[in-house]
């Protein structure tokens, strides 16, 4: 399949594939041999995600709200030889993209808003756009800093947010890569939607 | 929280989340026993799964982050599905059938939104396909039903596969919901009847579904109700072989729906044609299944499955049936438990009401959706089925079968196109046998304009009964009239494709008007493939047809491919008709008006003088024509800096035509609007005024206070206001045409563009220069996405951004600005024009207070040589400027 002609008018570069594949594939015979290898793909997807968004601001309208899994799935067909991978690949892909696309919104919504509280340039964003943008970033923000509070006390359950929101994971998929059951997942999953709500809706 | 006690509260939460909710306060006061900090601990979280939330969208049971994690575009669908198909992105694969797949697509352009894209996989030829859909859309546009999803579009892929995109449903097909939530026979019928009524709608409107099956409905849950959709609604028709004029094979073979709903007249099976009594047959089968929890055996299946032919097969009774199926799966209730009692009742009259829905013989069944829809009501009303008294279905069996008229003629109604189009039909007919073809080309082209005529006139005498005071009480919108005016049309003329033609050219041009741009384009594109397709020399029309969907271009601000397009118009129409003639007037006056939204006036005004002389020629001078390219003339010179010239040009277009068209007219408004902007432009600001209020008054009472003439007139009087200093008053109308402009025309359009300057403007006036300067350079972003950095405008956008950043201190920020809005004016505007003359006065007036005297002065003189040289009276008080 291809991918290139999904994004006429954006400035991509050739996504160095051979390298994501192979470091991947090292990843998944042991993950834990090589910190250096996880830390380089993250920031190998990281950009690649952030070139991605780029392009589709640049195509699309700028109070434009970025897809997470859709994004995160452009760069899995991007950065990695789908014909070298198997499944455990893929979970490690997307176990470490879910990351760097939490990243990427985080840093995209504080950079508009900042932006908005008076830096230069996003001229081009219209009124009820940029309304609707602030509220999403403040969202994306406020989501964000409620994960990291979850992770204090129940650091599975944000994971699985993550993996399962900005990775697009499915149940089976998340189950997998945590070492879980479906069911512990689904478990998290409920809690932390639960907690998160509450701790989102105000003082407690 | 004390996070030690973290695990204990996750399990506890879960347990109850788990449990029935019944069951929860004791599970609660078990867990948590006494400990009353823990419990309102696990409250709290428990208390989120119905509550609202704050970030509204972001963490309610289906809202943005369920449905984030829920669309993982899956490995195993993406690398089958194509990245795109047609206009729309796929996102990943919805389901698979028989027919091919579903997709969920998004759409792009002109809105976002996601849809459900059907790819239909058989070997069909995908052209015939997409004629017969074609024909179909119209009818299908006018089906407006909670119960049905809309088809909105049709293409075919790169390897020329036909394809379906519809409105996205989310749900379970029919009998899934029903078994999956338990749902009694109560609930059941009461589900089907919904179903019945989206399906009796689309029947008034003379669209069969010919392929109704659970599958084709789907349940959805809205705020905890069920809601049934009819999706696939004109799908099985445009894939039917054996639909339309090439028909000619045997229906065997060719089965689209599934065998297991068909009617046997469907199957082929009876020699008797295909109507709502097959859908109403469908729907007797799903009931059914819904009563039964399996599907019957009818002449279609048992055909299928045996290859006997034999209309008379026994259908089982559904209470007999449900016997049968329940004995199968013991201890299995997929009906619910609640509810025995209508059950019992199946042996009566439901089956009484499944039977009759099912007869072999169309004309022995209910007559139509609605008689079933009413037989189950009355059941569930626990009054006696009609279905059972055999008086009341003699005499409707016999009414239904003498009065058997074509579906479409029964829902037609008033027929008030298709008497011009039969008389049109008829008389081309007869002359077609009288005279050689090129002569009856000739004629048949005077008895289209003729119609055309005709038409026009009708659809003019509909909208001015649609005007507020002339209609009692009827409360229809020019839309609905124009709707329904282009429903017609599509049941009449398939034989006429150049009549037919003329007509949605006439229709076309009619919801331009009214700046319903989406089915004019449809309607124009369809009417210029007729016209390219013909047989005989139709370039003229093919130029007629090219120039209007030029001006949709330009009325959705596709400035280029506006231009492309006239351009191509007039090349066409001047080969075609090398003398003076309508369609050469008509091209030059088009591609006159896209020149000059580029900006590049003495072009479009040479093309506007030729036109008019041409004009003069044909109608004389006194006509209408005349009138509008002396308005346009007038326009022209106005934005070129000559005002002077433009007031006695819209003087005199204005009175030929309050005469011809009557004050209320679009185009009087137009001249209205423009001979207030001359004398704007000539500082006669209080008649500008008076003449912008009473155009104004008269867009609001014909066009509505929310539309786009009304916004015109909104932001021209705003404008005048302003530079009367009236800026407070101007204010609220600037927002207001904004705000209009915004919503019907979107918020890139040049029109919004300029209702925003206003705006933006008056924000200046009133000292608010924070938001000023944010509009105007929104203003200056669109009008430089649509235009380039040439565009019209640009350079006055910048002049107000410029003050907007010279008021806030950043002076020379704005001089920046104002050069380059400067170094463009001089470009665009060499003979003068008020913005160049403004620019060069702001310039000035800044150089000035920063002490640059001199360079003032050379940028002053070179405005009041202008001044003098455009005739202005203003030419005097520009020295005076500087004092402001």
């Amino acid at each position: 399949m291809s991918v290139g002609h999904d994004h006429p008018g954006g400035r991509l570069s050739t996504p160095p594939r051979s390298e994501v594949t192979a470091i991947l594939h090292r990843l998944a015979r042991d993950p834990g041999a090589s910190p250096e290898d996880a830390e380089r793909l993250l920031a190998l997807v990281y950009d690649e995600l952030r070139a991605l968004a780029d392009a589709l601001m640049r195509r699309e309208r700028p109070g434009h709200t970025l897809q997470p899994t859709i994004l995160v799935h452009d760069a899995w067909l991007r950065l990695v030889d789908a014909r070298g991978v198997d499944w455990q690949d893929r979970s490690h892909f997307f176990g470490i993209a879910a990351r760097a696309m939490r990243q990427l919104l985080v840093d995209h919504a504080r950079k508009r808003l900042a932006v908005r509280r008076g830096g230069g340039g996003w001229t081009r964003v219209s009124l009820s756009e940029a309304e609707a943008a602030t509220a999403d970033d403040v969202e994306v923000l406020a989501l964000h800093e409620a994960m990291l509070r979850l992770t204090a006390v129940d650091p599975r359950a944000a994971r699985v947010v993550e993996l399962r929101v900005f990775g697009g994971l499915k149940v089976e998929e998340v189950a997998h890569l945590l070492g879980v059951s479906p069911r512990t997942v689904d478990g998290d999953w409920s809690m932390a939607r639960l907690w998160l709500k509450r701790e989102l809706a105000g003082p407690t | 929280m004390i996070p030690d006690r973290y695990p204990r509260v996750r399990a506890i939460v879960l347990a109850a989340l788990a449990a029935p909710h019944a069951a929860r306060e004791a599970l609660l006061d078990e867990q948590c026993a006494g400990d009353a900090s823990l419990r309102a601990e696990v409250e709290s979280l428990l208390a989120q799964e119905s509550g609202s939330s704050t970030p509204a969208d972001l963490l309610r049971p289906g809202g943005r982050l369920d449905r984030m994690a829920a669309r993982p575009p899956g490995e195993e669908a993406a690398a089958r599905a194509p990245a795109r198909i047609g206009p729309y992105r796929i996102l990943g694969l919805l389901g698979e059938g028989g027919m091919g797949r579903v997709y969920l697509a998004q759409q792009e352009e002109p809105i976002r939104r996601e849809v459900a894209l059907k790819l239909v996989q058989r070997g069909l030829d995908s052209r015939r396909v997409l004629e017969r859909f074609a024909l179909e859309r119209q009818v299908l546009a006018r089906l407006d039903h909670p119960a049905i999803a809309r088809v909105l579009d049709a293409g075919s892929d790169s390897e020329g596969r036909p394809w379906f995109a519809m409105e996205l449903v989310a749900g379970e097909s029919l009998t899934e919901y029903c078994d999956a939530h338990s749902l009694g026979v109560r609930s059941r019928l009461e589900l089907f009847v919904r179903v019945c009524a989206a399906v009796q709608h689309a029947h008034q409107r003379g669209v069969l579904h010919r392929d109704l099956k659970p599958g084709n409905i789907l349940v959805g849950t809205q705020d905890g109700a069920a809601v049934p959709k009819v999706i696939d609604f004109g799908i099985a028709k445009a894939l039917d072989p054996s639909e339309g004029p090439e028909a000619s094979m045997t229906q065997e073979g060719q089965w689209l729906g599934t065998p297991d709903y068909m009617s046997p007249e469907q199957a082929g099976l009876l020699d008797t044609p295909v109507d709502t009594r097959s859908d109403v047959y469908a729907l007797g089968v799903i009931l059914y299944e819904l009563l039964a929890g399996v599907r019957p055996v009818t002449p279609a299946s048992h055909f299928l499955r045996s290859g006997e032919r034999d209309a008379r097969v026994d259908v089982v009774p559904p209470s007999q049936a449900w016997r049968t199926s329940v004995a199968e799966r013991p201890g299995s209730d997929s009906h619910g438990d609640r509810d025995r009692r209508p059950r019992r009742g199946l042996a009566g009259d439901l089956d009484t009401i499944v039977a009759y829905a099912l007869r072999t013989e169309p004309h022995r069944r209910y007559p139509s959706v609605e008689h079933l829809a009413d037989d189950v009501r009355r059941y569930l009303a626990g009054l006696p089925v009609l279905a059972r008294t055999d008086t009341w279905w003699y005499r409707t069996g016999k009414f239904a079968t003498r009065h058997r008229i074509p579906l479409a003629l029964a829902a037609a109604g008033v027929l008030w196109l298709g008497g011009f189009a039969a008389l049109s039909v008829r008389q081309a007919e007869r002359v077609a046998q009288e005279r050689d073809r090129a002569r009856a080309a000739e004629h048949s082209a005077r008895l289209e304009a003729e119609t055309a005529r005709q038409v026009s006139e009708f659809l003019v005498a509909l909208f001015e009964a649609s005007e507020p005071g002339e209609t009692k009480g009827a409360e229809r919108t020019a839309r609905e009239l124009l709707d329904r005016g282009r429903e017609r049309l599509e049941e009449r003329l398939v034989d006429q494709p150049l009549v037919r033609a003329r007509l949605l050219m006439t229709v076309a041009s009619v919801y331009q008007q009214l700046v319903l741009l989406e089915p004019a384009e449809e309607a124009a594109r369809r009417a210029l493939a007729l016209r390219r397709e013909a047989s005989t020399d139709t370039s003229a029309d093919v130029a007629e047809s090219l120039d209007l969907l030029a001006t949709l271009a330009h009325d959705r601000g596709e400035v280029e491919a506006a231009a492309e397009l006239s351009l191509e118009a007039l090349a066409i129409a001047r080969r075609a008709r090398p003398a003076a003639h309508p369609i050469v007037i008509a091209a030059l006056t088009g591609h006159s008006t896209n020149l000059q939204v580029q900006g590049r006036y003495d072009e479009a005004l040479a093309l506007r003088r030729e036109a008019l002389t041409l004009a003069q020629q044909v109608h004389g001078r006194d006509h209408a024509e005349v009138g509008y390219l002396m308005q346009d003339l007038g326009y022209l010179e106005a934005r070129s800096g000559r005002p002077r010239a433009a007031v006695p040009l819209y003087r005199q277009a204005l009175t030929t035509q309050r005469r011809l068209l009557g004050p209320r007219h679009p185009d009087v408004i137009d001249a209205l609007n423009g001979l207030a902007m001359a004398l704007v432009d000539l500082g006669a600001h209080a008649e500008a005024e008076s003449l912008f209020r009473a155009g104004l008054a008269h867009a609001a009472a014909v066009h509505g206070a929310d539309g786009p003439y009304a916004a015109r007139a909104l932001m021209n009087l705003g404008r005048c206001l302003v530079l009367q200093g009236r800026s407070a008053e101007a204010l609220p109308l600037c927002q207001r045409a904004a705000e209009i402009h915004g919503r019907v025309l979107g918020t890139r359009h040049r029109h919004y563009a300029s209702a925003l300057l206003g705006v933006a403007r008056a924000e200046l006036g009133l000292r608010r220069f924070a938001a000023a300067e944010r509009h105007a350079r929104e203003v200056l972003a669109i009008r430089l996405e649509a235009l380039g950095p040439d565009g019209v405008g640009v350079g006055l956008a910048r002049m107000i951004v410029a003050a907007a950043r010279e008021s806030q201190g950043d002076v020379a920020g704005a001089e920046r600005l104002l050069r380059e809005a400067l170094e463009l004016h001089r470009r665009q505007y060499p003979d003068g024009h008020p913005d160049r003359i403004d620019n060069l006065e702001a310039l000035a007036r800044l150089l000035h207070s920063s002490g640059r005297a001199d360079e003032a002065a050379g940028l002053l003189a070179e405005a009041a040589s202008l001044r003098r040289a455009l005739e202005s009276p203003l030419a005097a008080p520009s020295a005076a400027a500087v004092a402001r």
